[in-house]
């Protein structure tokens, strides 16, 4: 074991002694000589056929049944390769945060999907409406849609998908317990039975939602509602092993899964029983696992067609670098901000940073800008405030001078606070939650900066992400620790103004005093912030007032220096050329995306053609 | 040596005992378990529930106990990280592979390394014996990764003569086999080299020459062939070390194998799947020496064992 | 032939390079070493390869200690101002960002616009101290256990060489990440871990060192004559296993840096901004190969010169304190 481990590890440090040397001579230069994908029509067997034999040439149709646009391929090429990490269990609700490639060809289908601008749109719910008190939802689905054996998608499916999700033993309930249903947590923790949860069938088709308060934006967080089938789940408990028996493999979406082969590969065929909106076009999709670093080589060696979008960093900084160098590959990219925020976030409770000075010196002593510029290029824009640009009650424009870079006021706040040039302040320890390179990168960047303007010594710290969990959970149950000065992001669950302030509180519960026990992840607490956050939550149907609401509470959390806001990342991805379809239609912003899924299952959108995009 | 052999297996078992021990503790000490926790912290009941999933909530002592139990019936648990499959299927699929792969890479260590070594000790102090002690020291500088990278490098993406990776076809296995064999034919021609030159300077060999025989002959039956008995325990440990893979090489050539799982283990907090391949691991060992030992009685008969 | 040994103190074996490495040192203590005098001075700057290593350590050594004034600077209580290296580690943002090799940086900069020449001469004190000091850690703990396991044999030598075995096979990783929740990840902390699980080879080898050494005839002799077991231990014993044991320290440092390479890859090595090789090729170096090569190719060199340094050394120094070959040249 001790070989095992030790020797590898630095073997793979040592590899680019050599592999810099060539990637770094050949891969700047643009390669015309290259024969990428780029251009397919130059291969011979097809090139000649296609602009004089258009008439005798068969339409392309897959085993579903559709019918491909004039200019697709045959039908033997319209199949997608991705790089992906093999996950742990095969549903949804069991591995969202686990590298999700069942969220990421939807083999299962949800109630409501978000479009491109994240507006809840009807799939297997037709329709929904509110009572007047806002408290119960009534979702009406479609009656012809079925699962890929034939059985009907049902009420009966949706109120079991409800009830399961109601389980403690996976790492995503705490989403699904946004929605506010009645008797949830008393059903997860088992101390009242499924039958009591608020979520209840009226027939076949139609179910209803009850809720503790009002909760306007329950048809949100129903586009992650991935319905499960009852009759092949059967028991609600049961912790996603069912789906690992292939005579379990029921789908509902416009994939299946043909083949899972263990340590190798997924491949998904076109559902031919998929009768929903979102038809399949792509014929096949091959999931091919394998580590991050080897994804862009073999995008490059034409083995997969798409990288990158999702969680992890297939496209690092010198990736990026190298894309920019060529105007060939520049073409293939796609980039879009995602709704994220990178933050460095303090122990307000405890001192050093229980002083509000101290934590406005660090606003005002982080140049974001040149953080964008040197170790995160490529990877994001500056951030001033925990809502990204264009999130519903976000105030970019507003709250964007509150933690502006002013060194020299940074350094005189810190001799207000009684630390003058840093003198008498504890050295600090920067904590990061399993940092990609760029990031620890960026981190020193900011513990120089640190250094530089108000005399802060800081070192840096990567931890293991579980014990980066376990100290953030210890820090703000004891009240106390040495997790006092962390960097972590937050990437939005649905597109609401509740969704990203969340992290930093939320409604009260009755009666309830100690600090540890209020809503948040995070050692900090504010009473109005929670107040207006919690009373935004019940507004209906005016999302003006309610993002003025969280526009007055965001203001609290940023001049209170909660947080100091890094960067939102951008997304990127490289997708072949020759890949075409309406995924590539701009939304309203006139942004392509190519987002890991969320708005429809993305393969539904793409073909691949004979020309180029 | 019947009996011998079975001491040193009987003394193997207090050994283990202690080993699972320890390890059952270091690793339930490290925090984390084998859960992914999200954007958010656990509450403490969602975590008592995890727990309780994995068997996690009771005493250690009775943790250890319902495992120690398991294994004497040969059942080492399931896989936490892949919970449709057990410790013992999950390395009996994925060990066929990482062994082929080993075995390929140990005959082209050995194939190439031994020439060399020997070339360099019979042409001591030419230039080819430098060449090929700066060779094998650079084979200790670059190990099989930094291989494994060029050779996609020059191969995949710039001669286009293989994929980068994967594992089913005999084209796909040169690179990976290549990268893996560098590291170990270098200690091979080094350690050849040593043991000969020793042995050319032994007096039975001054005597074998002096007797007239054919440089040659004295070169087979006397120089080599004690040459190679102190290589046994040089050698030995290569196997089980090649034969049980490495995450990188696996990694870097998509080779679906057992190498990840030493390392990934302990980052998923595998535990059934950490102390197996720890099991694994001592019982491998183990069990190399003593054949080293045996194999070394046979070719030595001045050595007995006690 | 190793004839006198007992092998059933292999029923567990250490990692196979120092398997290796042990083997051949067992090999060498058969003949019983003479003094280190001229002899293996002349015999070791004779051999062309061993002066070449022994050039290369020298020239690092030399870096690591004059990177900056720290010598001077420390007992006056001032921060140390760069020798060596051109500016401090840890100074971002002065020049130009991922700046290729040129006339300015020879080594270009970082993605954080830092020196990396610079870093690449503090690299080598952090890399060096670390290589040095693991071992250290590693010796304090292995020679005593090996001598006594050795010298006393019996129960005391069942204790150690069962010790020895179950230490050999507990995982590393799980040890690292132990001290990196428990007492954090750093300097000290890197160095405790690697001496911490480095020093099973050094025990075994001085346990052999010291079993073989028992049984010879000069200490037989001594023994004859009267001499007591402290002034055997003293005169004949502890010199005799030196020679062998510093030809270990000298493979161990490379081996030590290889062992905080892989630790920063993992995240458990050096708390950044402190730059070591190993951390400044297993992070930017590693992601960032594709374009800026140069993060990579730097580190790479040095780690690689390094153990080439020490490696050649460690030959030159047992062919020159090898007493067979007094004999052949």
């Amino acid at each position: 074991m001790k070989g095992k481990f030790a020797r590898p590890l630095f073997v793979l440090i040592l590899l680019s002694l050599i592999a810099a040397l060539v990637l770094g001579c050949t891969a700047p230069a643009p390669q015309p000589a290259q024969p990428t994908a780029a251009k397919p029509a130059v291969e011979p067997t097809k090139a000649p056929a296609q602009p004089a034999a258009a008439p005798t040439k068969a339409p392309v149709v897959n085993r579903a049944g559709v019918v491909l646009p004039p200019d697709a391929a045959p039908i033997e090429k319209q199949v997608m390769r991705y790089g992906e990490t093999e996950a742990k269990w095969m549903t949804w609700d069991a591995s969202v945060y686990d590298e999700n490639w069942g969220d990421y060809v939807a083999w299962a289908d949800s109630c409501t999907r978000p479009n491109k601008e994240y507006e809840p749109q009807p799939n297997l719910c037709t329709k929904w409406e509110i009572s007047q008190d806002g408290l119960t939802w009534t979702f009406y689905m479609d009656k012809k849609r079925v699962w890929s054996d034939g059985k009907p998608i049902t009420a009966d499916d949706m109120v079991f998908t409800l009830q399961r999700f109601a389980r403690p033993d996976y790492d995503f309930e705490w989403f699904y317990s946004m929605a506010n249903i009645v008797n949830w947590n008393d059903v997860v923790s088992g101390k009242r039975p499924p039958e009591e949860l608020g979520a209840k069938k009226v027939d076949d088709y139609t179910f209803t939602v009850t809720t503790d308060r009002p909760t306007p934006y329950l048809d949100k967080i129903f586009a992650d509602l991935w319905v499960v089938p009852k009759h092949v789940v059967k028991d609600r408990l049961n912790d996603g092993s069912w789906a690992f028996d292939k005579n379990n493999w029921v789908f509902a979406g416009p994939y299946k899964l043909e083949s899972y082969t263990k340590g190798k590969e997924l491949v998904f065929v076109a559902n031919e029983k998929y009768n929903g909106p979102f038809p399949p076009m792509m014929d096949k999709i091959i999931v091919t696992f394998m580590a991050v670093e080897t994804r862009w080589p073999a995008y490059k060696n034409n083995e997969l067609d798409a990288i990158g979008g999702g969680y992890q960093q297939d496209l690092p900084p010198s990736a990026m670098a190298e894309i920019m160098a060529s105007p060939e590959l520049k073409k293939q990219l796609i980039s879009w901000p995602n709704f994220m925020t990178y933050y460095l976030f303090f122990d307000t409770w405890n001192k050093p940073f229980d002083n509000l000075k101290v934590r406005q010196a660090f606003s005002h002593a982080v140049d974001r800008d040149k953080l964008i510029a040197g170790p995160l290029q490529y990877q994001g824009v500056a951030a001033y405030t925990m809502n990204p640009p264009g999130f519903p009650g976000e105030s970019v424009e507003k709250l964007k001078s509150v933690q502006n870079y002013d060194p020299k006021l940074a350094a005189k706040l810190m001799e207000e606070a009684g630390y003058p040039g840093g003198k008498g302040f504890p050295k600090l320890t920067l904590y990061l939650r399993n940092a990609a390179p760029a990031l620890v990168a960026a981190s020193e960047a900011i513990a120089g900066m640190l250094k530089e303007n108000i005399g802060v010594d800081v070192t840096i710290q990567n931890l293991d992400y579980s014990i980066y969990t376990e100290k953030m959970r210890s820090q703000k149950k004891n009240k106390g620790g040495d997790f006092i000065f962390a960097l972590v992001p937050y990437e939005f669950d649905f597109v609401d103004g509740s969704n990203m302030l969340s992290p930093w509180g939320g409604c009260e519960k009755g009666g309830v005093t100690d600090l540890s026990a209020m809503p948040g992840r995070h050692t900090w607490y504010n009473k109005d912030f929670n107040k207006l956050l919690c009373e935004a939550g019940a507004v209906l149907g005016d999302e003006a007032k309610r993002n003025a609401m969280y526009q007055q509470a965001e203001k609290i959390l940023i001049e209170d220096v909660a947080l100091v806001p890094l960067y939102h990342p951008i997304l990127t991805a490289m997708v072949k050329p020759d890949i075409k379809g309406p995924m590539f239609t701009p939304d309203k912003n006139g942004t392509v995306t190519w987002h890991r899924h969320r708005f429809t299952s993305r393969e539904s959108l793409i073909y691949r053609s004979t020309g180029t995009r | 040596m019947g009996r011998y052999i079975l001491m040193r297996l009987a003394g193997l078992i207090p050994v283990l005992l202690i080993l699972s021990m320890i390890t059952f503790a270091l690793m339930h000490e490290v925090p984390g378990g084998p859960w992914k926790e999200g954007q958010r912290p656990f509450s403490e009941e969602q975590l008592a529930a995890l727990r309780a999933r994995y068997g996690l909530d009771k005493p250690l002592w009775q943790q250890y106990l319902i495992w120690i139990s398991g294994v004497v019936q040969l059942d080492f648990g399931m896989s936490f990280k892949h919970p449709d499959e057990s410790v013992i299927g999950l390395i009996s699929r994925t060990w066929p592979v990482t062994a082929h792969l080993g075995l390929m890479a140990l005959l082209v260590a050995f194939g190439t390394g031994l020439p060399l070594g020997i070339i360099a000790a019979i042409k001591q102090n030419s230039w080819l014996d430098y060449l090929v002690t700066l060779v094998s020291t650079l084979g200790f500088v670059m190990p099989h990764f930094v291989w494994g990278i060029l050779f996609i490098l020059i191969f995949a993406l710039t001669l286009k003569w293989v994929p980068t990776g994967g594992w089913d076809t005999p084209r796909q296995w040169i690179l990976p086999v290549l990268a893996y064999s560098l590291a170990p034919m270098a200690t091979i021609a080094r350690y050849t080299r040593a043991s000969i030159i020793e042995v050319m300077r032994a007096d039975y060999v001054r005597t074998a020459r002096a007797k007239g025989l054919g440089e040659r002959s004295v070169m087979l039956r006397h120089v080599l062939r004690n040459a190679m008995i102190p290589l046994l325990t040089v050698f030995g440990p290569l196997v089980p070390d090649l034969i049980t893979g490495s995450i990188f090489i696996e990694a870097i050539f998509r080779v679906p194998g057992l190498g990840k799982f030493w390392v990934t283990s302990t980052f998923d907090r595998d535990y059934p799947m950490i102390i197996g391949l720890t099991m694994l691991w001592a019982v491998l060992i183990a069990i190399t020496y003593l054949i080293t030992d045996v194999l070394y009685v046979f070719a030595d008969p001045r050595i007995r064992l006690k | 032939m190793p004839t006198d040994l007992d092998r059933s103190d292999l029923l567990l074996a250490p990692a196979p390079v120092e398997a290796y490495r042990e083997e051949a040192d067992r090999r060498d203590l058969i003949r019983p070493p003479r003094s280190l005098g001229r002899d293996a001075l002349r015999r070791f700057a004779k051999n062309k390869l061993a002066i070449v290593g022994a050039a290369i350590v020298l020239t690092l050594t030399f870096f690591a200690v004059f990177a900056d004034d720290w010598f001077i600077a420390l007992p006056m209580g001032r921060t140390p101002t760069p020798l060596l290296a051109r500016t401090p580690y840890n100074k971002g943002f002065f020049g130009p960002v991922g700046a290729f090799p040129g006339r300015e940086y020879w080594m270009g900069t970082d993605l954080n616009g830092r020196d990396l020449y610079s870093r690449i001469v503090y690299g080598a004190r952090i890399s060096l101290s670390i290589g040095l000091l693991a071992q250290l850690v590693a010796l304090a703990i292995g020679i005593p256990l090996g001598a006594i396991a050795g010298w006393r044999g019996g129960r005391a030598d069942f204790l150690v060489m069962r010790l020895v075995d179950i230490m050999s096979a507990i995982p590393t990783l799980l040890f690292a990440f132990l001290i990196m929740a428990r007492l954090g990840a750093g300097f000290w902390n890197v160095m405790l871990a690697i001496g911490l699980t480095s020093w099973i080879s050094i025990c075994r080898l001085t346990r052999a060192q010291f079993l073989s050494l028992r049984e010879k005839e000069f200490i037989e002799a001594s023994r004859m004559i009267g001499a007591s077991a402290r002034r055997i231990f003293r005169i004949h014993l502890l010199p005799n296993a030196l020679t062998p044991i510093i030809i270990a320290l000298t493979f161990g440092i490379p081996i030590a840096i290889f062992a905080e390479a892989s630790l920063s890859f993992l995240g458990v090595g050096i708390n950044p901004p402190m730059p070591s090789w190993g951390q400044m090729l297993g992070r930017d170096g590693i992601t960032n190969m594709t374009y800026y090569w140069h993060l990579a190719l730097f580190p790479a060199l040095m780690i690689a010169l390094t153990m080439l340094g020490f490696t050649l050394m460690g030959d030159g120094l047992r062919d020159a304190l090898d007493p067979k070959m007094i004999n052949t040249k």
